[in-house]
């Protein structure tokens, strides 16, 4: 007796591909649309979970696109707390698929925000990207010629020039302005300014919404460069809470679950979009969640080489040569510290800094 | 009896040599004795050079270890002995950090409606050059520290203005970004000594290119040997030995 799934091979059966092998041994997860091209310029942006994308990216010999790079002697400290070649520019986290249509549609002369400068400590905030400048910026004046002379040119050149948009989909719950519903990375009152219910609020972003806000971007994307093909990831990192009325833990289903779908519908329609299962690759039941920290929420290094052993699996470079069977490298404790996601997200929760 | 001790990098030498000027003409007004110990090079700030030692502080390179000890007869910095006033040059020297390629293309927002437009500017902003300059002078800072935990009688004597001729100019760094780098930079680190507890002394508007602090240091007062663009030379010396008497003499 035969079926459809008589000549499939080991890959396709939950219990040969994933039960019956040790999470650190899966193989074969990912299968690439296309190629990355030694040349191809890529760049990145998203949660924070996306950080880890250009580091690995840079170290291994590909073209990492860095549009906003910072002065060349800043030490790896100050490089990251500045956020210089954490992304392609300094954009900072960007959770929401709105977020990032909003920061396109800005960059290119389509849209700007109302929102003024976040005030904190007299210290100045980008309300679009706060955690930009760790003390904020010395005034308003500074924080708009930065944004308008240094960081949006940039950004229009990240856009213009890239060959592969790495984007990692984070969140779909978010805070906006009331005004105009310009997307705030992070909920005011958390990271700088204050949080005013009349001039903010809450959304929690639906399916269709993402889809169509990620829809619009990309076309938006290849009206301005018809080369730049797209790779999109879910974050594996869960809320780190929720403004909803649900259980956190419901409240990251529903989130990851509804971007999960839309990265999936995304693949289907745009054959110039590729979907890397960063997500499952952690998540999966069959990890039994060792690759997160105690917390719960943060990756391990040990889960951020899984992912990326996967990636490049497919997506060799020159300068590393790929194996999906060699054995995941914890860095020690310092370096790993050095290369630690930053994610405002955590912020919302008030004891982050207890 | 006080004792003045100015030590510390080659910018010492200056204030020896404008001592030496003030003492031939009789006009040294310290109640006793002076001594220079130019006992570092300014690139070995930018490294741990110190540690504490019980309660005092030891200094960790052969030279300096030997020189406080050829000259003040003590392997450590102690507050025990109350005669003695510390004047630290050092803490200032961010030289290496201004001749950095950074500021070819970097500028600080500052400078941002000057130079909007132009070509290769990147806009930084103030508190990231601060951070630049606290983290360049970070052995420093924490020397200051340590000098005020151990509770030495101390203050600080900042570096020279900087020189026209700097080499930094002469590379193809523009002077106006330069200056902005420069004055951010010494504005961070003199409030950083300051809440460390330790006194700047600062060169005074007479140093400086028609008295503008915010400018370059007079012609006049730079050491011209060899290929030397940032120190400043005995009448230099002298004009800051003043300043640096009048405070040591305020103090003992």
């Amino acid at each position: 007796m035969t079926s459809p799934y008589s000549a499939l091979d080991p890959r396709h059966f939950w219990r040969t591909a994933v039960a019956a092998e040790n999470p650190l041994a899966w193989r074969d997860i990912y299968r690439k649309r296309f190629p990355i091209e030694p040349d191809d310029r890529i760049a990145t942006a998203g949660s924070c979970f996306a950080q880890h994308f250009a580091g690995q990216l840079s170290r291994r010999g590909f073209e990492f696109l860095d549009s906003e790079p910072g002065p060349p002697s800043l030490s790896p400290a100050l490089r990251r707390a500045f956020g210089y070649g954490v992304f392609s520019a300094r954009y900072g986290n960007i959770y929401t698929a709105r977020q990032l249509l909003q920061l396109f549609q800005e960059a290119f002369g389509e849209r700007r925000p109302a929102e003024p400068p976040w005030i904190s400590e007299g210290r100045f905030h980008d309300p679009l990207r706060p955690a930009i400048e760790p003390e904020g910026f010395v005034s308003a004046d500074e924080l708009a010629a930065l944004r308008q002379l240094a960081h949006l040119p940039a950004v229009r050149k990240v856009f213009l020039e890239c060959n592969l948009f790495v984007f990692t989909l984070g969140l779909t719950e978010a805070w906006l302005s009331a005004e105009d519903g310009t997307v705030f990375p992070s909920c005011p009152g958390t990271i700088a300014g204050e949080f005013d219910a009349s001039r903010h609020r809450f959304h929690n972003f639906g399916f269709k919404e993402v889809q169509a806000d990620m829809v619009a971007f990309i076309d938006r994307l290849r009206d301005v460069n018809a080369r730049a093909k797209v790779l999109l990831t879910v974050s594996p990192v869960p809320l780190a809470a929720t403004a909803t009325d649900n259980h956190v833990l419901e409240a990251t289903t529903y989130s990851k679950s509804v971007l999960r779908a839309v990265a999936g519908s995304l693949h289907e329609r745009f054959q110039h979009v590729d979907y890397f299962p960063s997500y499952e690759l952690v998540t999966a039941p069959a990890a039994r969640g060792m690759f997160f920290e105690p917390d719960l929420r943060n990756v391990t290094p040990v889960g951020v080489d899984q992912v990326m052993r996967h990636f490049f699996a497919e997506h060799p470079s020159p300068s590393v040569p790929a194996s999906v069977d060699r054995p995941a490298r914890r860095p020690i404790d310092d370096e790993w510290e050095e290369f630690r996601a930053v994610c405002e997200e955590a912020r919302l929760d008030p004891s982050f800094n207890a | 009896m006080s004792r003045l001790v100015v030590l510390g990098d080659s910018h010492a030498l200056a204030l020896a040599e404008g001592f030496a000027q003030l003492k031939a003409r009789g006009e040294e007004a310290f109640p006793g004795e002076v001594r220079f110990l130019p006992i570092f090079d300014g690139p070995d700030n930018l490294a741990p050079f110190f540690r504490r030692d019980g309660d005092g502080i030891a200094f960790l390179g052969d030279r300096p270890a030997q020189g406080i000890i050829e000259a003040l007869g003590a392997a450590m910095l102690s507050p025990e002995d109350r005669d003695t006033i510390y004047a630290f040059s050092m803490g200032l020297m961010i030289t290496l950090l201004l001749r950095q390629g950074d500021w070819k293309r970097s500028t600080p927002s500052s400078l941002a409606p000057a130079t909007h437009g132009k070509r290769h500017r990147n806009l930084v902003s103030e508190l990231l050059v601060e951070a630049m300059a606290l983290e360049n002078q970070k052995h420093v800072i924490d020397f200051a520290r340590a000098v005020r935990q151990v509770g030495l009688r101390a203050f600080i004597i900042a570096a020279p203005p900087m020189r026209e001729d700097d080499r930094a100019i002469e590379r193809g760094r523009p002077a106006a970004v330069l200056l902005e780098v420069n004055r951010i930079c010494r504005r961070a680190l003199v409030r950083s000594y300051s809440e460390a507890g330790l006194r700047v002394l600062e060169p005074p508007p007479e140093t400086y290119q028609d008295g503008d602090v915010l400018g370059f240091m007079r012609s006049d007062l730079r050491r011209l040997v060899g290929r030397d663009s940032h120190h400043g030379n005995a009448a230099y010396g002298e004009i800051m030995m003043r300043h640096v008497l009048a405070l040591a003499s305020s103090m003992s």
